[in-house]
């Protein structure tokens, strides 16, 4: 589609080969570009699943006549469309009829939103330095502008209290870095967000950073985490059935807030340190993850013993998703785009760090152990190519890095990311039992991604004033 | 109205960011004109656009086509890095383009 964009804005007629089902998407997704009427060629079902034959008399009936009118048949101008202004209230009502009427627009998920009214934004508003009408950024696929005001707005209906506007601010900081691929956030894996928050604000705000950390039941982790897919929905424009493309998608997780007392005990750095912050910065980093899996009981009294098990269990967590280690011949911007993420219950964390390992040192074993067969790693990359792919041909070309190809031995060990420092690490959970949890990213679709929390003047007299409410 | 508390409900979206841009003006023909084809390496492009290719040039045989095999294919997404080519489509002699395959 931003192909097609970049011609029509140049001159060229584009014609956008697109499968049915992505035909909604593909609409939405040009009128945000500012291109509502751009053309589309559909190719009926799913590409992946005719047979040859099939599939030829799919493109000769259905895709070659769209094909043909997208480039010769001028399309009808777009008619504008009106829409409310940022202050503009849409609805008056009792709270069910709000929520009735906000459900049937779409602006919010099914379950009931608090009712964003004036009162309750400027009460948002108050725990920011910045102007309300500030636009943060420009969100695909809707094109909207992020906005203070319209944080406070959504933070509003997600439930959230009004000393968690900092966080959100920096949160829709994060969605609006090109860096961090919004644009993605509907691709069909159905990754999800997963916000991991580090410094003096996980206690200020009450945050959840023991039993339970990825569990709702906290009102910090949980509509804070609600809040970004409310976010998505309002502000970005994603909305299933129309720009969400999940295959099967997965819900919201709750904000995961890191251990930082644990953290100080054993001399181990904070997630966010190892994204580029201080210690003691509050800081938030977002990124999409495709799958979790829980590594259970993770037994043994040394590094060495417990170490062996927490890699097994990055390697089995990790499929597909190694296009973003590698890249594939035709998506060169792939590679170096994986970063796992392993969260460590305190009480595996004590067992590493006793044995004299700092979090960098286990990024280290990790890399030098959670490693599969060449071999495998190609049979996997071949599978959703059309063309055998050979690690070493990837390196040949300057896609994936030297390490891919030390020698031609098919059993030959690789990791599954391109640097150590690839692998986030954060300490969290039941301090009293040894489970931990692998995560497998999407890569370049939501990558890891943080913004430091600016917190206004006078936080804690506000704070004060909050608590007291 | 019923006695219960009303709600002045703000809305919760945003200002669209652009003005809308016009399509470029379609020629009603393909004579003595060239189609170029930009894949991004996903989705049976590599199927579809022969079969496009022999097809169109069956039906108007003026019509010149550029495969994608002859652009580039640097950036993101397989399509050219459109900051180190940013001409390339003019400097091919494109006239117009398709570009696959979104799934």
């Amino acid at each position: 589609m931003r192909a097609s964009i970049k011609a029509e804005k140049i001159g060229l007629p584009s014609a956008s080969l697109v499968t049915e089902g992505f035909i909604d998407q593909g609409q939405l997704t040009a009128e945000g570009s500012g291109m509502p009427c751009l053309p589309l060629a559909m190719i009926s079902g799913h590409t992946d699943i005719y047979n040859d034959e099939e599939f030829q008399k799919i493109i000769e009936t259905v895709t070659l006549d769209q094909t043909i009118k997208a480039l010769t048949i001028q399309p009808e101008d777009a008619k504008p469309v009106h829409e409310p202004g940022p202050r503009d209230v849409v609805f008056t009502g009792t709270f069910e009829e709000v929520n009735e009427f906000f459900y049937g627009n779409k602006w919010q998920e099914g379950i009931p939103i608090v009712p964003p009214t004036m009162e309750k934004v400027e009460e948002f508003l108050k725990f920011t330095n910045r102007v309300a009408d500030e636009v943060i950024g420009e969100l695909l696929p809707d094109r909207r502008e992020a906005t203070i005001w319209n944080i406070a707005v959504n933070g509003v209906m997600a439930g959230c209290r009004p000393e968690y506007m900092p966080v959100l601010v920096a949160i829709a900081e994060v969605l609006a870095d090109p860096r961090y691929g919004v644009e993605h956030s509907s691709n069909t894996p159905g990754a999800e967000e997963l916000i991991t928050i580090n410094g003096p604000i996980i206690k200020d705000l009450e945050f959840n950073y023991t039993q339970g950390a990825l569990r709702v039941g906290f009102q910090a982790n949980t509509s804070i985490g609600r809040f970004v897919r409310l976010y998505l929905r309002n502000v970005a424009g994603f909305r299933p059935h129309e720009t969400d493309k999940g295959t099967f998608g997965n819900t919201w997780r709750v904000v995961l807030a890191e251990n930082e007392d644990v953290l100080a005990k054993i001399g181990w750095k904070p997630t966010s340190f190892y994204q580029g912050f201080k210690e003691g910065d509050n800081v938030v980093t977002i990124a999409r993850y495709t799958s979790g899996g829980v590594i259970v009981s993770v037994f043994g009294d040394t590094a060495d013993k417990v170490l062996p098990y927490l890699g097994d269990g990055l390697v089995r967590h990790t499929g597909w998703e190694l296009i973003f280690t590698t890249g594939l011949p035709a998506n060169p911007g792939f590679a170096r785009t994986q970063r796992p993420h392993l969260i460590l219950s305190p009480c595996i964390a004590e067992v590493i760090a006793k044995s004299g390992f700092s979090k960098k040192d286990v990024q280290k074993y990790l890399y030098e152990h959670a490693r599969i067969p060449a071999r495998r790693f190609e049979e996997i990359l071949s599978w959703m190519s059309p063309e055998r792919i050979d690690l070493c041909q990837l390196v040949e070309a300057g896609i994936a890095p030297e390490q891919f190809c030390e020698s031609n031995d098919p059993d030959r060990m690789v990791p599954i990311v391109c640097s150590a420092d690839d692998f986030l690490i954060t300490v969290s959970g039941d301090p009293l039992r040894n489970n931990a949890y692998a995560l497998t990213s999407n890569g370049i679709f939501g990558y890891t991604t943080s913004k430091k929390i600016e917190l206004p003047s006078n936080w804690e007299g506000l704070l004060q004033e909050a608590w007291m409410r | 109205m019923s006695g219960e508390k009303q709600y002045k409900a703000l809305w919760p979206r945003g200002r669209k960011a652009r003005e809308n841009h016009p399509l470029a003006r379609r020629p009603g023909t393909f004579e003595g004109l060239t189609i170029c084809e930009l894949w991004d390496g996903l989705f049976r492009g590599n199927q579809i656009f022969p079969i496009l290719r022999e097809k169109l040039s069956e039906r108007y045989p003026g019509v010149k086509i550029i495969p994608w095999t002859d652009f580039p294919r640097d950036g993101d997404h397989g399509f050219p890095d459109w900051e180190a080519h940013p001409d390339v489509l003019t400097e091919k002699g494109c006239d117009m383009v398709i570009v696959g395959t979104g799934a």
